[in-house]
């Protein structure tokens, strides 16, 4: 028979010396007890990261179509007023991408212009390090800014998984926390599809004794929970999915709406789109098409989700975030491409924007080795996202105070 | 019938450090029984097969605790030479290689070693992503394994000069000129002192005592002319570390997480492991020490451990004595946050209960369920043995019958003779297995 | 077990039910199946198909095999070989003579649906049907009797022809010499309603059954012929789903793309498996045309008299590939053949951008290059027994330069580029880098790169020693090769085709022919880390791992060669598969 707390108390010689067990359990189980239990989640706001790998022409994606700089270096790649689907007399988006110019219509979408990152390296593996990380002067970082979002995300409730990465490449380092694990979950994969029998469902709900055992009550508080979100998942899973098109970042934006729907408590999704790797949107060679489709896909997908969550009223609840490691040139180069560059726009969509462009135009006349500069510090728009939206303390996440954007109704 | 309950009343414990760490005895109040031998058998070695529990019920605590301590040699010794050999040859694939670990994981015969192993690399927590080749990797799982029951010392001392720990920790160059703060740093913070007991002093003289030392071409490499001849060696800094009885509180915690409890002791209790460790660093007489005593067998540690994904998976093969294509099982593990070769940052896994929430249970539901499927990447290698196949014995086989009898009663009348994988999978799901 | 093992003794389970079931009326079987059929299966010359897979080196190779040995011993062997000494005593004769004297006539398998068959078996021999009949039926009552029960077997007169049913999913009927046998009775009166010809149209009168027979007419002494109803079993959605998506990966899609297409396409297709001399040969047709010369997929499709050229022959040649294919309209088209830009894409075609010089990548590299592909891949000979530890075969591909004088130089500057890349970014890993030389081999100046074995430590990763990259060329050929033996091998066969070139083989779009001992050589050597793999991805036991490489390896060598060609035929796709006996 194993010794009880009891039995030892009782073996004892000095029971002055005692303890209270309770005082040394982590922080977060004392909390379950009460928080765990009745915490809703269905005021939760949601955040959907969607990473752009392989740097983004962010000048072929919404486009300067009237500026001479841009007309005179870009021989394969200018798009004229009548290509562009124009939103003002000066930018349109690419024609490949109507979704975005329909979200940004109804004011669903929200262009950050020039965003960038201080002192870009211009190279894609350090680059997007400093994006994930949002921590560019560290060296040796141990963990990214989602990945820290979500450690303190779990304080608040630890029974439920802060954040998940959904896509079939290697999880990306923005995720990586320093006490909460991170599941990758694929949208061909078997996960979360398994099905609870009535005799566990019953063993489940028989109560065990809290008192005994603390690890015990949590799991099994945790085990009810997720026969619970099973349940929810199947039925989630079964409705009918809005009309996405046949690309794997719909599948994945599909995926995400699921889990969404399915109220798991996931607060912080992250995609991608261009394959991992040095990434899809590296056009130094043949963009036209190329990068035609790519933002044929990203727009697809995004207009698809957003009108998913809108047809189920999840849309006030969630926010869209796009990110690419950097812009690109403004002039060709000799392979009808662009090159490594350094301000990009980054695109916001969701239920609560106030829609339109934020911050200056990408300017063509002030340029840094041939790419437009950044004007705003891309931490800023983490900082928005993080502490207008998540209702987060950004500082704790970014390490320092910047300033937020106004950008939400 | 299953006795659920350990009445522990109310959360306090005895603060009597020398009954706690002193030896088990049975006695008519604390009989050896199948659950202290499951118990054993979870924490020694991922779990115990029946025939296990059987033998060590017989043997009682001592004598089992001798033969997982000290494995018989002539099982031990051709098993790691051939599982080198095999592992060698398929070191230039991190993927195949973590699927050899987890494969030694499942068939050792001294299955102590690589819970230990396991400990340090949590504890080291190189990323094979940085360390950069399989080949790099495999040497510093073998300096760990190798020291693993030895001494903190050696292994500290061959491990900062391991070309794995200077590319995992970003210091594949250590420069007279450029001292590396940062490597420091990290040596002291989790492998020495702890935070609070360094200075910036320490640190700056820590980084001195490195230079000198690089990787290149996967090799470590000591470059005299890049050492600070004023400053101590290598050794000097691994000797100033031990030195310090911060260093050995901080391993006897850690320790204690490992074998004992995710619930964290208070400062009486360990200050008999940091005696017991200080200034020898000796690991193995420690950890007999904690596996022998009344602690260990109490309920302040039955349970009190969360099972990583690999050890609930291992856990599982072990006991239901299969063998499962690890290769599969290695990406599975690693979308639940188990990538065995990359711990997620220099303080490497998580704590125990952090690996418990909705989403992590549904994923553990799933592996189990395809770990037992009759068809998948699994082939459905992994089954109960055919004249076994009986409820109950399912029951005392995974959690010892220890469960709420409404608890065991449900799941019982929901099972079928024939679809026992069911109701293994069922138990897999409960919260009593999700512990160790 | 071994997954094909397995699958053996199911399909002679499945050509010993045949027999049971079956004999020669006037009415071709075709008359009697219903013209909604999925899929009619005629098996013509039942006892050739026996005797080859029962006889043919391929079987006799797996049963010599322990793993067949062991398979014997498991429980479920025990049982069919029980049920054949059963099947043996019924009839007094040993199986096969048994299975010849009641399907002689031949055997029609037709699905009508999921779990809706229906099998139509001619008997040479009358009277073992008839025993067989009875026999069964005394059984079946006694087995009933035994346990207090009615006799199960149902009798009821349909279209003036006597039923019997055992059971909920057998239903059957003999007339004269010929025994139809149906999964459910409502179909075994189908039937029946036909042969007494009324009810719904006839498999016979069908267009696609007639027209799919008429395109095999010249194979009609083959032993088996199978008629799919394409259009039919496209409406299952899963199947369409399949066919619709588009392919992913380019190389799949270069090599696919005209397959797919035809399925798409296609109402109906026809096979036909004949065995001569031991070896068996599988000819597939559809009514899928081939497409107009602007299609989307008339890249892979030559006008006669071009196709694919005879594939080209060196030593220790373990498979040889020809296709005709041009790339310039392939790669024109990509953005509808593979609309995924995968990360993998946007860096070949970035690299490629470096390597020509930004040149375009579809007119003025692909477009200088005519259609005929050839690719080989051989085993490779190491000097002085320095083995890697992982020995890779030596591949290279053959292509045919429009402008040889040209485009030569432009392809050995783009390759010198791409060494310089690779060299540059190992350098970076701190990786070994390749050495370039240009050495001379019967009389043409080629240019390979090695890695030097300087500073090589034992135990460490060998693999790069498997790779010696060169290119040369050969009149207006252009071959790159991953070795230099396979390069100077190919200069050689080049060379004697300057004398007799090769001949285009007409309307083939690709052939690829295997040799299965040198393809088991190559396995054979790489058998230690097959083994190791297996292990871990099998989660075998090493003695399991080592029984299904050897096993592996033993099938490998006694399919002997096969031969793929496919092309068209009177502008219809068509594949022929050809398993030639290891010699």
């Amino acid at each position: 028979m194993i010794h009880s707390r009891r039995d030892l108390l009782k073996a004892s010689l000095g029971t002055s010396a005692m303890f209270s067990l309770s005082a040394s359990m982590p922080m977060f189980m004392r909390s379950i007890a009460c928080a765990a239990a009745k915490h809703t989640s269905t005021d939760d706001t949601v955040l959907v990261v969607v990473q752009l790998t392989g740097g983004n022409d962010g000048l072929n994606t919404l486009v300067p179509f009237d500026h001479d700089a841009y007309a005179r270096s870009r021989h394969t790649l200018r798009l004229t007023r009548r290509d562009v689907l124009a939103i003002n007399d000066h930018f349109g988006f690419h024609p490949d991408m109507p979704g975005f110019e329909r979200l940004y219509k109804d004011g669903h979408l929200t262009v950050v212009q020039s965003a960038g990152c201080p002192n870009n390296p211009r190279n894609h593996d350090p680059a997007r390090l400093n994006w994930q990380t949002a921590e560019p002067s560290v060296k040796d970082p141990q963990t990214g800014w989602i990945g820290r979002a979500i450690d303190l995300t779990a304080t608040q409730a630890p029974n439920r998984p802060a954040g998940a990465f959904v896509g079939n490449i290697a999880q990306p380092f923005a995720m990586n926390a320093a006490e909460s694990v991170v599941p990758t979950i694929r949208s061909d994969g078997p996960i979360l599809q398994y099905q609870s029998t009535p005799g566990l469902n019953a063993a489940l709900s028989v109560p065990r004794d809290i008192n005994s055992n603390p690890m015990l009550d949590f799991t099994s508080r945790c085990a009810i929970d997720a026969a619970a979100a099973q349940r929810r998942l199947a039925s989630s899973a079964n409705r009918p999915a809005g009309n996405y098109p046949a690309y794997q970042l719909a599948d994945d934006l599909r995926t995400v709406a699921q889990l969404i729907r399915a109220d798991l408590g996931i607060r912080l999704f992250y995609v991608e789109l261009g394959g991992g790797g040095i990434g899809g949107f590296d056009n130094h060679a043949n963009q036209k098409d190329n990068h035609a489709a790519l933002l044929s896909q990203l727009a697809g997908a995004v207009t698809a989700f957003i009108d998913d969550l809108k047809r189920d009223r999840l849309l006030d609840r969630v926010l869209l975030m796009t990110f690419s490691e950097f812009g690109r040139t403004v002039s060709e180069n000799g392979r009808r491409g662009t090159g490594h560059g350094e301000a990009a726009p980054m695109f916001l969509a969701g239920g609560r924007l106030a829609g339109g462009l934020i911050g200056p135009p990408m300017n063509l006349d002030d340029l840094v080795d041939d790419a437009p500069r950044a004007a705003i510090d891309f931490r800023r728009v983490y900082a928005t996202a993080l502490s207008q939206w998540l209702r987060l303390d950004s500082r704790a996440i970014l390490g320092a105070d910047f300033t937020p954007l106004a950008m939400f109704t | 019938m299953p006795a659920t309950t350990h009445p522990a009343g109310d959360f306090v414990v005895m603060d009597n450090p020398r009954h706690a760490w002193a030896a088990y005895e049975p006695d008519r109040d604390h009989p050896w029984d199948l659950k202290c031998a499951a118990h054993l058998y979870r924490r020694t070695a991922f779990a115990g097969t029946w025939l296990q529990l059987q033998q060590a019920m017989r043997d009682g605590p001592h004598q089992t605790i001798d033969r997982l301590i000290n494995p018989p040699r002539e099982q031990v010794d051709p098993f790691n030479q051939q599982h080198d050999l095999m592992e060698a040859a398929a070191a230039n694939s991190i993927e195949q290689l973590r699927a050899w670990w987890l494969r030694r994981m499942i068939t050792t015969p001294d299955p102590l070693t690589e819970i230990m192993t396991l400990f340090w690399h949590n504890r080291f927590a190189v990323r094979a992503d940085r360390a950069g080749s399989g080949r790099v990797m495999l040497g510093y799982l073998r300096l760990l394994r190798a020291q693993a029951m030895g001494q903190y010392g050696p292994m500290l001392s061959a491990a900062v000069r391991d070309p794995a720990v200077l590319k995992g920790y970003d210091a594949e160059a250590n420069r007279k000129a450029k001292p590396n703060n940062h490597f420091a740093r990290r040596l002291l913070r989790r492998l020495g002192p702890g935070d609070g007991h360094y200075t910036k002093a320490d640190v700056a003289a820590a980084a001195r005592s490195m230079t000198g030392w690089f990787a290149l071409r996967g090799n470590a490499r000591f470059i005299e002319r890049e050492h600070d001849a004023a400053a101590g060696s290598s050794d000097d800094l691994v000797r100033h570390m031990l030195a310090d009885r911060a260093t050995a509180e901080q391993l006897a915690r850690d320790l204690y997480r490992w074998l004992i409890s995710d619930v964290d002791p208070p400062a009486t209790l360990i200050e008999p492991l940091i005696e017991a460790l200080y200034p020898g660093y000796h690991i193995k007489p420690v950890v007999e020490m904690m596996l022998r005593s009344n602690l260990f067998f109490s309920d302040v540690a039955y349970r009190h451990r969360v099972k990583s994904p690999v050890e609930l998976a291992v856990g599982l093969i072990r006991s239901l004595e299969g063998l499962v294509p690890t290769e599969p099982l290695g990406r599975d593990l690693t979308a639940l946050g188990h990538d065995v070769l990359n711990p997620p940052t220099a303080a490497g896994w998580p704590h125990g209960p952090r690996w418990i929430n909705t989403i992590s249970l549904l994923g553990r539901a799933d592996i189990v369920g395809s770990l037992l499927a009759a068809k998948g990447p699994y082939e459905g290698k992994l089954d109960i043995a055919p004249d076994r196949r009986d409820a109950t014995f399912v029951l005392n086989l995974l959690v010892q019958n220890d469960l709420p009898d409404a608890a065991a009663n449900a799941l019982l009348a929901d099972a079928a003779p024939d679809h026992l994988r069911q109701l293994i999978h069922a138990v897999c799901c409960l919260p009593e297995y999700q512990l160790a | 077990m071994f997954r094909p093992l397995s699958l053996l003794p199911a399909a002679m389970v499945f050509v010993l039910t045949a027999s049971i079931a079956c004999a020669q009326t006037a009415a071709p079987a075709a008359d009697w199946i219903p013209d909604t059929a999925l899929i009619v299966l005629e098996v013509r010359q039942p006892q050739t198909l026996v005797d080859y897979a029962v006889d043919s080196s391929l079987s006799q190779a797996m049963q010599s095999s322990p793993q067949w040995q062991q398979a014997k011993a498991q429980p479920n062997y025990a049982k069919f070989q029980q049920g054949v000494a059963f099947f043996e005593r019924l009839l007094e004769t040993d199986w096969r003579a048994g299975i010849t004297g009641l399907t002689g006539g031949g055997v029609t398998l037709a699905v009508l649906g999921e779990d809706q068959v229906v099998m139509i078996a001619d008997a040479a021999d009358v009277r073992l049907l008839n025993r067989l009949h009875n026999t069964l039926s005394i059984f079946a009552q006694t087995a009933a009797a035994n346990k207090g029960q009615a006799d199960p077997m149902r009798t009821w007169q349909h279209a003036g022809i006597n039923c019997y049913s055992f059971n909920a999913t057998e239903a059957h009927a003999l007339i004269d010499n010929r025994l139809v046998l149906a999964s459910r009775a409502a179909i075994l009166e189908r039937v029946l309603d036909l042969r007494a010809g009324h009810g719904e149209g006839v498999m016979s009168s069908s267009v696609g059954y007639r027209a799919a027979l008429q395109a095999s007419s010249s194979h009609d002494q083959a032993a088996a012929f199978t008629y799919v109803n394409v259009a039919a079993v496209k409406q299952n959605p899963t199947v369409a789903a399949g066919l619709n998506q588009g392919i992913d990966n380019p190389l799949a899609a270069l090599l696919l793309a005209p397959l797919a297409d035809a399925a798409r396409q296609a109402k109906w297709l026809a096979a036909t498996l004949d065995v001569r001399d031991q070896a068996l040969s599988m000819i597939t047709t559809t009514d899928a045309h081939t497409p107009a010369a602007n299609a989307l997929t008339s890249f892979a499709y030559p006008s006669s008299p071009d196709g694919a050229l005879a594939n080209l022959n060196t030593p220790r040649r373990l498979a040889a590939m020809s296709f005709y294919r041009d790339l310039h309209a392939f790669y024109a088209a990509k953005d509808e053949l593979f609309p995924q830009r995968t990360s993998g894409l946007i860096f070949f075609e970035n690299m490629m951008g470096i390597f020509f010089t930004g040149r375009d990548l579809t007119d003025e590299v692909l477009g200088e290059l005519e259609p005929h592909i050839r690719l080989v891949v051989a085993e490779q000979t190491w000097p002085n027994g320095r083995a890697p530890q992982v020995k890779l075969p030596g591949f290279a591909v053959v292509f045919q330069m429009k402008n040889p004088d040209r485009f030569s130089l432009v392809a050995e500057e783009a390759w010198q580029k791409a060494l310089g890349m690779v060299n540059f970014t190992r350098g970076q890993q701190a990786l070994p880098g390749l050495l370039i030389d240009r050495p001379t081999y019967a009389g043409i100046k080629y240019t390979s790169a090695y890695f030097s074995d300087a500073g090589a430590t034992s135990g460490s990763d060998d693999t790069r020693f498997n790779l010696r990259p060169c290119i040369a060329r050969v009149g207006d050929h252009l071959i790159l090769s991953s070795t230099e033996s396979l390069t100077c091998d190919l200069i050689d066969s080049l060379k004697r085709e300057s004398s007799s070139p090769a001949k285009a083989q007409p309307s083939r779009h690709s052939l690829i022919e295997v040799d299965g001992a040198q393809l088991g050589s190559i396995l054979n050597a790489n058998r230690d880390t097959l083994i190791r793999k297996n292990m871990i991805e099998k989660g075998n036991t090493q003695a399991q791992a080592e029984g299904e490489i050897n096993m592996l390896i033993t099938i490998v060598r006694a399919i002997g060669s096969a031969r793929v060609e496919v092309g068209s035929r009177d502008n219809h796709p068509q594949i022929t598969l050809q398993l030639a006996p290891a010699k």
